[in-house]
């Protein structure tokens, strides 16, 4: 791989001196798009430098690992790289921007030992942009060689405006990927689309009216473009997806291997005595969702997480919302959100009796984000997981006779509500921030639901190590 | 687990394994070591085939072994009482086996009891 570098570093676009145009691969047998999704404060920092003109038009490149899927990748933030001035030479060889190959090589080699690609990010300072003939002429030359060297990542420039942005983008030498928008993920999820992606709304839905008054007229195409995945559609999860269905948002991930059986009438939303032993859960969730609205667009994974099919399917969401037993679970849910920068939305309930009487009923609902603590910076520790791994070895939890916890339905509801508010305001970022990378505990005996504090993201944290790292590096095999 | 442990590890079940690779992704987190050419008897296919082993409180406890999710016998099913795991950003799969753990600290010999429940089940 060095060698091979070496030699294609030197052919690598110097947007000083361009060298000859690659031959173009054949174009991919269909359209794939392209998104990106970055933190808030990432976007912040990259905005900063090439919004900054006082030195006439700045540039800079997003590393970036890869969450590669089914006609769309999503290109994952995970360092900012401003162009230096020592490295940018402006209003030479007839270009407004230019700057050495070395830094370019620099830039690739760091991406090469990150397993990641780069976009090059500028700005002309006006909304609806569009790339000037000069961006044309130098992208051809940089991208063309920067995406054979890549292969099979990605790659290639996104020009911001105002709330929009234009990207033109790369693979294999082939520059016939669609982009579709960038995901700003901070306390609220912004979106900025592509220009020419900017349709017209097909009209707010009247069932909707209400709520359309109470959190704003834009929600309703918000919520319609947004995809929630619920995990484990149980006694928090049945309520999580009704809520979610009555609330208008458009797609929902539905994740659960089991079927309904008769201790499931006492907790399960939706579920029905005709349903024991024969309707697995997925499909409670389907009949609640779709009874709301059947153009909600509901996908069932029958499979628990992490399996590669559940996997697959979260990746196109942006927002998990997550219902389940235990830490092992939460750590791995968790462990996942941060790799491809998902918002996590966590409820649980641990109940204990004397067998006669309701001792503690203690609950909580957690909203993690990038750049903000994740479970592992603080809620599920080294200690927790080990005491439950002794408890519960893995795989326990899959067995048919392993005892149930007790539950509540009307307990798991409280908590099922706040997480849907929490998707409401990660949506619409009504509370001012006030509900991201917070913690509210809840006791369900005297039903007190109070803001608790969080403390900060853990500097040695093993999952936010992992903050926007994507796909899994190519394991030897 | 001190570095010189953790390399003592990963270069004896390379010289047993063909190759052993340190995939650890934080040094928070305990040892991982994929095996990329683990050998697994028939009818077990693919083989050879990728390995996960996870050293959490080694020696005091047998390490976590997981086999890449592709594998199958002869009924194209996994082993028996498996469960999925995400290690490593990837979806490996566990399976429940019990052998007697001595205690004693030859990573080799602790892989090896754990290839047997592929000879076990294959009987």
């Amino acid at each position: 791989m060095a060698g091979r570098l070496r030699r294609l570093l030197r052919r690598v676009g110097n947007a000083v001196a361009p060298p000859a145009q690659p031959e173009p691969r054949p174009a991919p047998s269909s359209p794939h798009q392209i998104d990106v999704r970055l933190g808030a404060d990432l976007f912040a920092d990259s905005r900063a430098h090439v919004e900054d003109f006082r030195r006439g038009e700045e540039a800079g490149f997003l590393l970036c690992g890869v969450s590669s899927g089914d006609g769309r990748d999503v290109l994952l933030g995970r360092e900012w790289i401003p162009i230096p001035d020592s490295a940018i030479e402006r209003r030479s060889h007839g270009s407004v921007l230019s700057w050495s190959a070395q830094f370019n090589s620099e830039v690739l080699e760091r991406a090469f030992s990150q397993d990641a690609t780069v976009i090059l990010i500028h700005s002309h300072g006006r909304s609806a942009p569009k790339f000037s003939s000069d961006d044309r002429s130098k992208e051809r030359p940089l991208f063309g060689a920067f995406s054979r060297l890549l292969d099979p990542l990605p790659t290639g420039s996104l020009l911001l405006g105002q709330d929009d942005a234009a990207g033109s983008f790369w693979h294999a030498g082939d520059n016939r990927l669609e982009f579709g928008r960038i995901v700003v993920v901070g306390d609220t999820i912004d979106v900025w689309r592509a220009v020419r992606r900017r349709t017209a709304s097909s009209g707010p839905r009247r069932r909707l009216a209400r709520q359309s008054v109470a959190i704003g007229p834009e929600s309703d195409r918000k919520l319609a473009d947004t995809t929630v995945a619920v995990i484990g559609l149980s006694g928090g999860g049945s309520h999580v997806i009704q809520q979610l269905a009555h609330q208008g948002i458009g797609g929902l991930v539905a994740i659960d291997d089991d079927v309904v059986d008769e201790t499931s009438l006492g907790r399960l939303v939706g579920a029905r005595s005709s349903d024991i032993n024969i309707t697995p859960k997925t499909e409670v969730a389907i009949r609640l969702a779709e009874g709301v609205d059947p153009s909600i667009d509901v996908v069932p994974v029958r499979a628990r997480f992490p399996s590669p099919h559940a996997i697959k399917a979260l990746k196109k969401c942006d927002i998990v919302v997550a219902c389940v037993d235990t830490f092992r679970a939460r750590e791995a849910i968790n462990d996942f959100c941060r790799r491809y920068l998902l918002p996590l939305v966590d409820i649980g309930m641990s109940i204990r009796s004397s067998g006669e009487r309701l001792v503690r009923a203690d609950g909580q609902m957690i909203v993690a984000v990038p750049n903000r603590p994740c479970l592992r910076c603080w809620f599920v520790t080294d200690a927790v997981l080990e005491a439950e791994r002794r408890d519960r070895p893995p795989g326990y939890d899959e067995n048919p006779d392993a005892a149930g916890d007790p539950q509540v339905v009307s307990m798991n509801g409280t908590l099922a509500s706040e997480a849907c508010n929490s998707v409401l305001d990660l949506i619409m970022g009504y509370s001012g921030g006030r509900r991201a990378g917070k913690f509210l505990q809840y006791d369900g005996r005297t039903g007190a639901l109070e803001p608790a504090d969080v403390p900060s993201p853990r500097p040695d944290c093993p999952a936010c190590a992992q903050e926007g790292r994507g796909d899994p590096p190519p394991h030897p095999a | 687990m001190e570095s010189d442990e953790r390399e003592r590890i990963v270069a004896a079940l390379a010289e047993a394994f063909g190759a052993a690779t340190d995939a650890t992704e934080s040094p928070e987190l305990p040892l991982h070591v994929i095996l990329p050419e683990l050998e697994l008897p028939g009818p077990w296919t693919p083989s050879p085939t990728r390995a996960l082993t996870i050293w959490r409180n080694w020696p005091a406890e047998r390490p976590e072994f997981y086999i890449d999710h592709s594998v199958v016998g002869e009924s194209e099913a996994p082993p028996r009482n498996p469960y999925d795991a995400y290690h490593l950003g990837e979806t490996w799969r566990g399976f429940s086996f019990n052998f007697p753990w001595p205690g004693q600290n030859d990573p080799v010999v602790v892989v090896q009891m754990w290839v047997t429940r592929f000879v076990v089940e294959r009987s």
